[in-house]
């Protein structure tokens, strides 16, 4: 029943339940206890990571295994500025994305020769080489890293307001970027490429967009992560365990869909969080449920909960099992 | 179909919930003192933990690497725990600060031998379970993040085991952070001495990785060998966990090393060394950092390939010290450790014993529980315990022995090993080692 007044009432609810749900996290500076505030910065801030990796995998069909690349090199930016040049945090997050956006378009150039599997092998290997090179480059302080001193002058409420923005504004910008023609052009590849090109997406270009802001904006979300983290190593930077958690979170939460992201930080964060009680188990705890939610919930969460009852909060989705879904999409949204 | 996917569900979730409930039963997260109060140790459920931990216990927050690579360093952390807080706790009823009894309650966190959980779980320790002191236990892995953590909310936190140059170099000056290290100085003095007791060419070839040991002691060593007379070939940098180090053999054995100093993991090192021996290359002397430090490694090379290799060791039964807090000589803990639980003892009981020798000391010295009167108390400690003499220096550092040790076949365990460079500790006595016996293997 409530599906149906859902869907009747669809714009007035929806914004209000989002206004809602935005102002209650803005305010929670003022009475949160500080583990909480504590949680919700790693859950907004993995939030970001998430979308930007189901805008790069779920949308633009670039499945990359080299995230770490970004959350490594926008924590680096961060160190280095603060530590070694003693700069401002505001010019060093600038600096983070700028060098995110300008190394993506460096490696875009050799990995986008390669397609499907070994673009996403490509991608790992520059995150591996880029691990070697920081732990041996005497200007990065070799493996012995930073500790991030910048980060002990700020009040745990303010990064938590960053990272809220960031987590908020990555759920807006994904929003928002889908209801342009470039989102248009990201779902119509998403569902055919072939069919996406020949009614005239620039793939190339397209896709090259979309890895330059998904960089910047991981590279963003990466130094605020350390600024809360205050400690880095390249190992600990550049780990292929950041996109592992971008995957999990991705899969289990609905890829291709902005809910999902939600979902899925929401749940990777606290399983994580509640598994550290349980030292030695927790990697089986979380690999039975990753198991567990790939055989009987394939779509994820949200894309099951989509399809049983057809419900969605944020209404850009076009159904990725959908054959020939480019066409009929398209034609929704233009007579929309 | 559908009861088939059924009954998948119902065994996957009942493996789910036997798993937590077995992690439950194991006292891996959260543990109260043995003998103590179980007092609010279980983890609180949402939001609005107790404020400071008022009570009567002291909490201490014990972040250390119980599972992943670095697991074998924590072996005896909880048996020497146990047996430190009973007399703490049970025999001398807890710890008097400011005129007030408090038991001493700990709280387990396992890094995964990962620097971002680390950081992770000591953010909940402080958090979550408002703990009064902090413990980052074991190599940079660990001290580097929960110091920072320490650092970042102005927690004393208590560093046990780590390089004291590197922990210096990532983050120091620090305030609320200090420890008990070793210092890579003494180690490689310690070596160097096992070296000059050997009839060699005094040629040094360098096998160390890009990790962060292998850059510093590497770049620490070359200028204090060749102030001593040594040769070095230092082939560079290479990556951890490579598998193939016959490049590396072949540029040593060209340039007639008969010294090979090395610091790698002990899956990497036994790849190597048998790669020197397939390719028939065996120095006279090889010292290996880090790889072998306990028993199970040594056994792990398998067959003799453990024999004559060098290493620092941490601690060992036939220092000459004692320990404060539980009355026995160094050699009477290893005793007991091998009586009870029938394995070689592990030589990190030296750092685990010393924690509860200085909180012991500390703590009645603190002019309450406030963070900065536990972190003065603490850093004016100036006591002989189970590692000699304990007090911190200008780093915060309370500097330990690090010395070198052979190992060679035993006759109580099948691999034992024996002092054979004490140069910065004359006070405890050390042999002559012996020369690598040739036995290339071809495998």
């Amino acid at each position: 029943m409530e599906d149906k007044t859902l869907r009747k009432e669809k714009n007035p609810l929806k914004n209000i339940i989002i206004l809602v749900i935005v102002a209650f996290f803005a305010s929670l500076t003022l009475w949160g206890n500080a583990y909480f505030i504590n949680l919700l910065t790693l859950l907004f801030l993995y939030l970001s990571l998430a979308q930007m990796w189901n805008l790069l995998a779920g949308y633009s069909g670039l499945v990359s295994l080299g995230q770490q690349i970004f959350v490594g090199l926008g924590g680096y930016c961060l160190a280095i500025m603060t530590e070694k040049y003693h700069q401002g945090l505001a010019l060093s997050l600038v600096v983070a994305v700028a060098v995110c956006v300008a190394f993506a378009f460096v490696i875009s150039f050799p990995i986008f020769k390669m397609r499907g599997v070994y673009f996403t092998i490509g991608t790992w290997i520059v995150a591996e080489a880029l691990m070697i090179f920081f732990a041996n480059w005497s200007f990065a302080n070799y493996n012995i890293g930073y500790n991030i001193r910048m980060g002990y002058t700020f009040s745990p409420n303010i990064i938590y307001l960053m990272a809220y923005i960031i987590g908020i504004g990555s759920v807006a910008l994904v929003f928002f970027l889908l209801r342009t023609k470039t989102g248009l052009a990201l779902m119509s590849m998403r569902d055919n490429e072939s069919a996406a090109e020949v009614r005239g997406v620039k793939l190339y270009g397209t896709k090259l967009r979309i890895f330059l802001l998904t960089a910047g904006y991981t590279g963003l979300t990466g130094a605020v992560l350390y600024l809360n983290m205050v400690y880095l190593t390249p190992d600990s930077a550049f780990t292929i365990n950041w996109t592992v958690s971008m995957v999990f979170m991705v899969i289990i939460g609905g890829m291709g869909t902005i809910e999902g992201g939600i979902i899925g930080a929401v749940v990777y964060v606290i399983i994580q969080q509640y598994l550290y009680n349980f030292p030695g188990i927790s990697m089986i705890i979380l690999g039975a449920a990753a198991i567990a939610i790939i055989l009987f919930l394939p779509k994820g969460i949200m894309g099951t909960l989509h399809s049983r009852y057809g419900w969605e909060l944020f209404s850009v989705r076009r159904g990725l099992q959908n054959k020939g879904a480019s066409v009929t999409s398209l034609k929704d949204i233009l007579m929309k | 179909m559908h009861k088939i996917k059924r009954i998948i569900i119902a065994a996957l979730a009942i493996i789910v919930v036997a798993g937590m409930a077995a992690g439950c039963g194991n006292s891996g997260g959260t543990t109260a003192a043995p003998g103590g109060s179980p007092a609010g140790s279980a983890p609180a459920a949402g939001g609005g933990a107790a404020a400071a931990p008022s009570g009567d216990v002291i909490k201490i927050g014990y972040c250390a690497p119980f599972t992943g690579p670095l697991a074998v360093f924590t072996t005896a952390t909880k048996w020497v725990d146990q047996k430190c807080l009973a007399v703490i706790n049970d025999q001398n009823g807890g710890v008097t600060v400011a005129g007030k009894k408090y038991k001493i309650d700990v709280v387990y966190a396992d890094t995964q031998s990962d620097s971002t959980v680390a950081t992770q779980v000591a953010q909940k320790l402080v958090l979550q379970d408002k703990v009064n002191i902090l413990v980052g236990a074991w190599t940079p892995t660990n001290s580097g993040p929960v110091s920072a953590v320490g650092e970042r909310y102005g927690i004393p936190t208590y560093i046990s085991n780590s390089p004291a140059e590197s922990w210096i170099a990532s983050g120091g000056p620090y305030h609320w952070a200090f420890g008990c290290m070793f210092y890579m100085k003494d180690l490689e003095i310690n070596s160097i001495g096992a070296l000059d007791k050997l009839d060699t060419n005094k040629k040094v070839g360098f096998v160390f990785d890009s990790g962060v040991d292998g850059v510093t002691i590497s770049a620490m060593l070359k200028p204090m060998l060749e102030a001593k007379g040594y040769t070095v070939f230092d082939p560079g940098r290479f990556p951890q966990a490579t598998t193939d180090y016959t490049d590396i053999i072949k540029k040593l054995q060209a340039q007639d090393c008969d010294i090979v100093l090395a610091n790698m993991v002990t899956p990497d090192f036994a790849t190597m060394w048998k790669q020197f021996h397939q390719l028939g290359y065996v120095p006279k002397a090889f010292n290996i950092g880090k790889a072998v430090h306990f028993q199970a490694d040594a056994e792990s090379l398998g067959g003799d390939y453990a024999n004559g290799l060098l290493s620092e060791v941490l601690w060992d039964p036939s220092f000459p010290y004692k320990s404060n807090l539980l009355n026995e000589t160094c050699a009477q803990v290893a005793a007991d450790w091998e009586n009870e639980n029938h394995t070689q003892f592990p030589p990190t009981l030296g750092y685990d014993v010393t924690l509860w020798e200085v909180m012991n000391n500390a703590l009645p010295r603190a002019a309450s529980l406030q963070p900065a009167d536990i972190r003065t108390a603490i850093l004016a400690t100036n006591m002989d315990g189970i590692y000699g003499h304990i007090q911190f220096d200008q780093n915060q550092v309370a500097p330990v022995p690090c010395i070198t040790v052979q190992w060679h076949k035993g006759t109580t365990w099948p691999w034992e090993k024996t002092i054979v460079s004490s140069v910065t500790l004359p006070e405890i006595p050390a042999q002559t080692p012996f020369i690598l016996p040739d036995t290339t293997q071809k495998n």
